[in-house]
């Protein structure tokens, strides 16, 4: 293993290296990049297997564009939305940046959903891991977090709508929503709170989050494939199947982030990020982004406060499964009670948004 | 949204509990101005038939309001003219015009005023693709190749049939080797 600390490569005269080697080496030495060439089970090389690392890039991609994207953006309300417009049409290549950002804030989303449910169906949030995926379901609340926040940034009828919404659920939640209640800084904007939040606070404490989430994957290692013959540890791959050192599976990871790239910017040229009239209060004629439907269609039926017990039932059941779901079976298929309650809990979710989907605006507030 | 309130209360629950929120804002949906905004707000977003009745619904509202400050009663009463004679961007004119006063003497926006002085439609969709463009879809469709090419040829070369097979024989092995210590 390359891991152990060479103590030195000081010049010697018997060195045989090639000078671009030797290089190599020194750089080496120095970062520890071969440390990364550990061994990982083969299997975390399928696709499904990749979904968290796809959601990692999306991160980066993010943030690269978001870093474009700050320096036209004006987080004031009476030039944010003009600002916004400004980017679209007047900064070169401002619109395929805030495309680039507007899908890549969706492929984000999926991907951390797909990821979760992968983790599910393998049953991989079982003893050791149920640490890390309670730092994944605080991830998730934080990426919702950044949409929301960023949908607000925009600053037109759609964010404005979406706020005042926030704004009644601070009211709702009584002190422990004062966040969220304008007069909590009473002087300045909450726009430009939310612009904190959306471009520190948010993306700070993810990649906090995604470090130590890394640094868990590690220590406990990659889980088992359900499929393959356990080892003598049923929580760990079994010790004879092969394995591939990790900057392989980097390779294979980069080699999605540039398709990743392709696509989103594909999209951005072709889809470009909308935006909408200037926001007035006390009128509602938007619909927030889809992954916000199901909670609005509970909405329509029973009111504001079916938002927050709606949202507190999910997240709930999501921090709660590796606690209750103790069992050692793995494979879905010989999971059937938790994969029953999962279908329902995707059922109803898919069921609400499409009945948002059809449904017009309509006044709550 | 809600999501947006619980993700924050998840992760920076330990956070003190503070004065409960007051419901009023600085701006209210029911001042004069704001209500011929809220017209010009529907006309921009649906400048079709409906649009049009909601606009002239509020414009009624903002006549038959109470307070008037800032805003031009006789431009508000040819706006509503121009909105039933359907000669909607002449409206949408007098609208604006007709609210100059109240919104040139607004204070920078605080809590969560909105800011808006000018109403500004939904950016339309643009039009014929840039030399830019062209350049930046060009590229990202070769990316995009490039990387599926990539990612197939980095796939992983055993199935899970073969990593089943393989992890078999390494057990085997391993039996037969202690085995073979022990005989
Ligand atoms: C910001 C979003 C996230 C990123 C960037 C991320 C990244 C990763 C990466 C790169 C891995 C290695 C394995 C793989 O790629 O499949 C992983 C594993 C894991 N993730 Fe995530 N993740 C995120 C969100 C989540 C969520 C929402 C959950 C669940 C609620 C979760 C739970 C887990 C668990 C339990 C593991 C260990 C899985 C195993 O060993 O098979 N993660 N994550």
């Amino acid at each position: 293993m390359p891991t152990e600390l060479r103590t030195s490569t000081a010049v010697d005269a018997s060195d045989s290296r090639t000078w671009g080697r030797r290089a190599l080496d020194a750089i080496d030495e120095r970062l520890g990049i071969t440390a990364l060439a550990y061994p990982v089970p083969e299997h975390a090389n399928r696709f499904a297997w990749t979904l968290g690392g796809i959601t990692a890039i999306s991160f980066l991609l993010l943030i690269g564009s978001g870093i474009v994207l700050a320096q036209f953006y004006s987080p004031m309300p009476e030039d944010a939305n003009q600002s916004v417009r400004a980017i679209e049409t007047e900064v070169w290549a401002g619109s395929l940046f805030r495309g680039v950002h507007f899908w890549a804030a969706q492929a984000m989303y999926v991907g951390a959903v797909l990821h979760m449910i992968r983790i599910f169906l393998t049953g991989s949030y079982k003893r050791p891991r149920e640490g890390n995926w309670l730092i994944g379901v605080a991830m998730l609340g934080l990426i919702t977090f950044a949409l929301f926040t960023g949908t607000v940034l925009k600053w037109d009828q759609e964010g404005f709508e979406a706020l005042g919404h926030n704004i009644e659920i601070g009211n709702l939640l009584g002190g422990l929503g004062f966040w969220f209640s304008p007069e909590f800084a009473g002087r300045i904007s909450i726009l430009l709170r939310l612009y904190g939040a959306h471009v520190v606070i948010i993306p700070g404490i993810i990649l906090v989050l995604l470090v130590l989430h890394l640094l868990l994957v590690k220590r406990h290692r990659m889980s088992p494939h359900p499929l393959l013959p356990a080892g003598t540890s049923s929580e760990q791959a079994a010790e004879g199947e092969p394995t591939q050192p990790f900057t392989r599976h980097i390779r294979r990871l980069v080699a999605f982030g540039i398709a990743l790239a392709g696509i989103l910017g594909v999209l951005a040229v072709l889809f470009p990020a909308p935006i909408g009239s200037t926001p007035v209060p006390g009128i509602e004629i938007t619909k927030p982004p889809w992954m916000f439907w199901w909670p609005f269609t509970l909405e329509n039926w029973f009111g504001l406060s079916a938002i927050v017990w709606g949202e507190l039932v999910f997240f709930f059941l999501l921090a709660v499964l590796p606690f209750v779901d103790r069992g050692p079976e793995r494979w879905w298929r010989r999971r059937p009670v938790a994969m029953g309650i999962a279908l329902v809990v995707l059922a109803v979710l898919t069921v609400l948004t499409i009945l948002m989907a059809i449904t017009p605006a309509e006044v709550h507030l | 949204m809600a999501a947006a309130a619980i993700g924050t209360l998840m992760v920076l629950g330990s956070l003190t509990i503070a004065s409960p929120a007051r419901a009023d804002g600085g701006q209210s949906a029911d001042e004069g101005y704001v209500m011929v905004l809220q017209a010009l707000s529907f006309l921009v977003n649906d400048p079709g038939p409906d649009g049009t009745a909601q606009a002239l619904a509020m414009v009624g509202d903002a006549l038959e309001a109470e307070g008037h400050d800032g805003v031009d009663v006789l431009m508000l009463e040819q706006a509503a003219a121009s909105l039933r004679a359907g000669s909607t961007e002449e409206a949408q004119t007098l609208l604006q015009g007709s609210i100059s006063e109240a919104v040139d003497s607004l204070e920078p926006a605080v809590g969560d005023e909105t800011g808006t002085t000018v109403m500004l439609a939904p950016l339309p969709p643009r039009g014929a693709l840039s030399v830019t463009d062209w350049v930046f879809l060009g590229l990202s469709v070769l990316a995009a190749a490039v990387g599926i090419v990539l990612a197939v040829l980095f796939r992983p070369t055993e199935s899970l049939r073969e990593l089943g097979h393989d992890i078999s024989a390494a057990r085997d092995r391993a039996t037969v080797a202690s085995t073979g210590k022990e005989a």
